[in-house]
């Protein structure tokens, strides 16, 4: 993957990416950090198809990225549930491409939404559910498609602490178990401690346009506790990293003037 | 006639008028679905759909009948015609209104829920129907109830209507009624009033409130708090399932509502909330040329639209340009008059809307005692009882106080009347919007009433009140057109100096180059004031007084 994008604004292109590569492996729980107005959910929406880039392009075991498709899934911060559908039929919209029977399609999406733990809630619509619910149901929407690669824009940020907590404490073992066909996952996150205590890799952006400034493999055993001593030292590398991004980022905007 | 066959014409001739205005409401939201789409994706289109519904949303409808009419008669004759004339004069009344609020919605589609869809491959029937017919429903219910009674108001003046010597009608309540009162039926004339007063009740109350409270579920909301639940039951059938679930759904957003606040102004709110408050997407980036394109295009089609009504009966454009450079003076004179009514009856509605709002804000039971009243009460047209009112002002009041001022205070108070509501609900939702927090520290501080009036209450109703004043002038304009000049119950007709009252003369007499030229400086003047006056005042209610996170609905 070699990224490069700009927005096409009135006042002419604003370059926000420069050259973003890296690759992910099987198995991986890759997160991006970067201060905010980065890039970071521009560069999600880029792997996921729903945007195209200027140059580069993203390549999913050997083939071409070439718009959106359902091998790659995308978890949202606002949850991206319809309000005038119920749990299920929020889950079965992943299915609809597949040209299933109604029956399978209910089938399928009914063992989703167990799979995350809301069987018995399928008949509610998001507005009935809380928030961490209401992710939940996202979350077996995105597995309901069967993808390779997972994306997550910052599925925690709009949770209160405690709901987060627990939904972080489950997600490994609900994206990566034999239903499930996920073979990676990409997050964007600014929650340094949600990030150590889940990747395996850490990916930091910075400047203006961004460009990957480092990448950490996080060598922890699970399940990670912020109070080991270890977890605080790879906070304190992230902490450091972003620091320097920043930096690099004023430091170009003062060049520019 | 037996008072059955009364009952039962009534009936006949009030579900014809409301059939027309629903088709009318129910083809401007089927059209609107596409042409919203249409513009929300595509930056010329955009440009074009906005030019042209932004200037005829503003034009006061009634004042160009007359021509649509010749036009329509000219092409089609007979029945057929005038029923089509009278159709298109509706449709015109209510479409705009839902053509924005769904472009608008489309426009503001949460992106997320835009990526979902196209992220899992949905057809595009199925974005459709999953994603963007859904989006406008909150919009549309907004919308629906306010359409009705300008539909209303519209249908029951257009169903009958006398060019020169000949006088074309249409089956429907406002003929019937018209008609009754001209043959000095008296009880006839009042039992259809009745009958289609309670038709309007059970209108307003049994479909579109319903409809308005089924319409919450629609809208996005994807942080609101969670709402009472309770455990379901499997349905068997897949329909059955679906309406019980809505039924349910429905008693519990009731339930659930603290404060019973009047579906009509709920819904009227989310309209202008979601107006206000809706971080609009920016319109989408145009080259220079594109633009130009745009902007041609959309002169185009105005002009079009203008040409095709006047080319069908008049030749040339000479005898028009000639009979406003002989009659301009008397034309501006009375345009300024009108104009002075407009303003006088605007600002006393604003001033007593300020207190009854403010009472209604702030004392929940008379709230809800008022509103539904306020409710029904606009739905009615005024149009349908003006022959009633008028009685005691030709009579009794002319003797009294002169014909001259009492027919002046009729026009104020049927100008008013077509007014009002609308001024009380958009500052109604302007003030219900304020947030909680703010009144708690107006109490908090001890603030006057007077203070919590002109610091609190009046600029956080502003917003709210300027968005909503330009269709306001236009109901003032439909007011004005049916009370300047009218056929009291002794067959005399009745007129004063304006604008509108030389129109429905000229109509009435058969002068149509005069007619044409009136409306050509109508049309001027309407499109002037859009482009000078409402676009601006738009645009700083929008910035200046913009409030966050202000209403939970």
């Amino acid at each position: 993957m070699d990224i490069s994008f700009s927005y096409r604004t009135e006042r002419g292109p604003l370059q926000v990416l420069r050259d973003v590569s890296f690759t992910v492996y099987e198995k991986q729980y890759v997160s991006i950090v970067a201060p905010t107005g980065t890039g970071k959910t521009t560069l999600l929406r880029i792997i996921a198809g729903l945007r195209k880039p200027d140059t580069g392009k993203v390549i999913l075991m050997g083939e071409e990225v070439k718009g959106p498709t359902p091998k790659i899934s995308m978890i949202f911060q606002d949850f991206a549930l319809f309000p005038w559908l119920t749990a299920l039929e929020n889950v079965e919209i992943a299915l609809l491409h597949k040209k299933l029977s109604k029956e399978d399609r209910v089938k399928l999406a009914r063992r989703y939404l167990e799979l995350v733990g809301l069987g018995s809630f399928e008949n509610y619509y998001p507005r009935e559910l809380s928030g961490g619910m209401k992710q939940r149901v996202a979350i077996a929407r995105a597995l309901a498609a069967q993808p390779i690669l997972l994306l997550m824009d910052e599925p925690f940020a709009n949770l209160d602490a405690i709901t987060a907590e627990g939904l972080k404490s489950e997600i490994y073992s609900m994206v990566f178990n034999e239903e499930s066909t996920v073979k990676a996952i990409v997050m964007v996150s600014h929650n340094l401690g949600e990030v150590i205590e889940l990747s395996d890799r850490v990916i930091v952006l910075g400047g203006r346009p961004a460009t990957v400034i480092a990448d950490i493999s996080i060598d922890l055993p699970r399940p990670r506790s912020p109070r080991d001593k270890e977890f605080q030292e790879y906070l304190d590398m992230l902490y450091s990293e972003i620091s320097k991004s920043m930096e690099l980022t004023t430091v170009v905007k003062v060049n520019g003037k | 006639m037996s008072a059955l066959s009364i009952v039962i014409i009534s009936l006949l001739a009030t579900l014809a008028t409301f059939a027309r205005v629903a088709a009318a409401i129910i083809a401007s939201i089927v059209t609107g679905w596409f042409l919203g789409y249409a513009a929300a994706k595509n930056g010329l289109v955009e440009r074009v759909f906005l030019s042209v519904t932004q200037t005829l949303e503003a034009v006061p409808v009634i004042t160009f009948f007359p021509i649509v009419l010749v036009f329509f008669i000219s092409s089609i004759r007979g029945y057929l015609g005038v029923e089509l004339a009278v159709d298109f004069l509706v449709f015109t009344a209510v479409v705009w209104n839902i053509w924005v609020g769904e472009y608008e919605s489309i426009k503001t589609v949460s992106q997320s829920l835009e990526d979902v869809a196209n992220m899992y491959k949905l057809s595009f029937t199925a974005k459709f129907n999953k994603l963007y017919i859904p989006v406008t429903i909150p919009r549309v219910a907004g919308n629906v109830l306010v359409s009705f009674a300008d539909g209303l108001f519209y249908i029951t003046v257009s169903e009958v209507i006398a060019l020169g010597t000949k006088s074309y009608h249409v089956f429907g309540i406002g003929s019937l009624i018209f008609s009754w009162v001209n043959e000095g039926t008296w009880f006839n004339a009042i039992a259809a009033l009745m009958i289609l007063i309670i038709m309007v009740t059970v209108v307003v109350f049994g479909i579109l409130r319903p409809f308005v409270n089924w319409a919450v579920k629609y809208s996005y909301d994807p942080y609101a708090e969670v709402m009472r639940t309770g455990v379901r039951r499997q349905t068997p059938s897949r329909i059955r399932a679906s309406l019980a679930r809505n039924v349910r759904y429905l008693r519990r957003i009731t339930a659930a509502e603290r404060a019973l606040v009047p579906t009509f102004v709920r819904a009227t709110s989310y309209a202008v909330y979601h107006r206000l408050t809706v971080r609009p997407r920016p319109i989408n980036v145009l080259t220079r040329f594109d633009k130009y394109i745009a902007v041609g295009i959309g002169s185009l089609l105005l002009a079009l639209i203008a040409y095709g009504i006047y080319s069908s009966w008049s030749t040339t454009w000479l005898p028009i340009m000639i009979n406003i450079y002989d009659n301009w003076g008397i034309y501006l004179y009375y345009l300024g008059l009108d104009w002075l009514r407009i303003v006088l009856v605007t600002v006393s509605a604003i001033l007593i809307a300020i207190p009854v709002n403010y009472l209604m804000v702030t004392r929940p039971r008379l709230e809800a005692v008022l509103l539904p009243i306020l409710e029904d009460l606009a739905s009615i047209p005024v149009s349908a009882y003006l022959p009633l009112v008028a009685i005691p002002f030709v009579t009794y009041l002319a003797i009294r106080l002169g014909l001259r001022i009492s027919l002046e205070v009729l026009v104020f108070i049927v100008a008013f009347l077509s007014t009002a509501w609308y001024v009380i609900y958009n500052m109604y939702v302007g003030m219900k919007t304020i947030p909680r927090s703010l009144w708690d520290v107006a109490d908090n501080l001890n603030l006057s009433t007077w203070h919590k009036l002109t610091k609190l209450a009046v600029p956080g109703a502003m917003p709210a009140t300027i968005t909503g004043l330009a269709s306001t002038v236009g109901s003032t304009w439909g007011g004005l057109e049916i009370a300047e000049y009218f056929q009291g119950i002794n067959g005399k007709v009745y007129m004063v100096h304006g604008y509108t009252a030389l129109m429905d003369y000229y109509t009435a007499t058969g002068n149509i180059i005069g007619l044409e030229a009136m409306s050509l400086i109508l049309a001027i003047n309407v499109i002037l004031l859009s482009v000078f006056l409402w676009r601006s005042l738009f645009t700083t209610a929008r910035q200046r007084y913009r409030m966050e996170g202000a209403i939970s609905m």
